[in-house]
């Protein structure tokens, strides 16, 4: 009889822990998410080594995408300090994500400023600078919006201006496709959770 | 009487073995590793002790070519970085928060490399012809 209780103990609980791993791998993923993921827009860009990034070769892989530029003392890092943390979090399986940041601010980012900017969070992280006319294609073909703001002040040198940027950052599944996107108040950790998921 | 308030003051912070905290203290001082010539942005809190208001007019650094505060905002989706050309008034026993996703102090031109555990030198001057000095210590993100 005894053995009957625990028997039926230890599959009451694998049945549990089933239904909440199945639960948790069945939850929606956080951000924005596309409910029929399109693929992505084509991304080739050449990169300081000389060697274009080509974002449909890393069909595969997840890849976290973020349009900013190295002179954003704020945002840009903010963003790139949660890849780190998700990075980290992820361990191991952080092999089947990569983290591409592309630059929108083409007269200051060079390939090399740019690459050692996001180098500066991981040396794994993928930092892109194309040039205005590379921007222009990849803007349209992303509906990307950036543009310079420039201060009104006399005082302020002319080369320390601003540029708009998108706030989210998105999500391209491992078939290339345009998944979600992470609005900026979307916690690392969750971030973390849904790549687990996908991966 | 005012000489025996500074006495017990000193006293005090004899016997904490702390340092009297200045009319306009500056907490938390902190910023990003950045590369010579590069950009980075410094946050902290101003806290004005005194009874009257103060007012942050300008800001420098003997390491950059520029600083200035800056506001990070985001409307509608894009994300924006507005200078703060207007001096920003402190109410008696209030503060100025300069931190991410926020006010900052934008830092660009830097004559040097910053690596963490350096610190940046920053100098405040306030509209009453005050300058507080102060050191962000540089954290690695």
């Amino acid at each position: 009889m005894m053995l009957y209780a625990r028997l039926l103990r230890i599959v009451l609980t694998l049945g549990v822990a089933g239904t909440v791993a199945a639960s948790c791998r069945d939850a929606p993923l956080h951000g924005v998410v596309i409910d029929d993921p399109h693929p992505a827009a084509p991304l080739v860009v050449n990169t300081a080594a000389g060697r274009p990034y080509v974002l449909a070769a890393d069909t595969g892989k997840i890849v976290l995408l973020y349009f900013g530029y190295t002179h954003c003392p704020d945002y840009c890092p903010m963003m790139l300090t949660d890849w780190k943390r998700v990075k980290h979090d992820l361990g191991a399986q952080a092999d089947g994500v990569r983290f591409v940041f592309v630059s929108v601010d083409p007269e200051r980012d060079t390939p090399e400023v740019t690459e050692a900017f996001v180098r500066g969070f991981d040396s794994t992280f993928v930092g892109l600078a194309p040039s205005q006319k590379e921007l222009d294609v990849i803007k349209k073909a992303w509906d990307v919006v950036s543009y310079k703001e420039v201060s009104k002040s006399p005082s302020r040198p002319a080369n320390m201006y601003g540029v708009a940027h998108p706030a989210h950052a998105y999500l391209i599944n491992r078939a290339g496709r345009l998944q979600a996107w992470y609005p900026p108040e979307t916690l690392w950790q969750d971030v973390a959770a849904d790549l687990r998921k996908m991966l | 009487m005012r000489r025996l308030i500074f006495l017990s003051v000193v006293l005090a912070s004899a016997c904490t073995g702390r340092a009297p905290i200045p009319p306009i203290e500056v907490r938390d001082a902190w910023a990003r590793p950045a590369d010579s010539a590069g950009t980075t942005a410094a946050y902290f809190v101003i806290v004005n002790h005194e009874t009257a208001p103060v007012t942050l007019s300008t800001e420098s650094s003997p390491i950059a070519e520029s600083v200035a505060l800056h506001e990070t905002m985001e409307m509608s989706g894009m994300v924006h970085m507005l200078p703060l050309d207007a001096p920003q008034a402190i109410a008696p026993g209030d503060s100025l928060i300069l931190k991410g996703g926020s006010k900052h102090l934008m830092v660009s031109g830097l004559k040097r490399r910053l690596a963490a555990g350096d610190s940046l030198p920053l100098v405040l001057n306030f509209s009453d012809g005050r300058v507080v000095h102060a050191a962000a210590v540089i954290r690695a993100p």
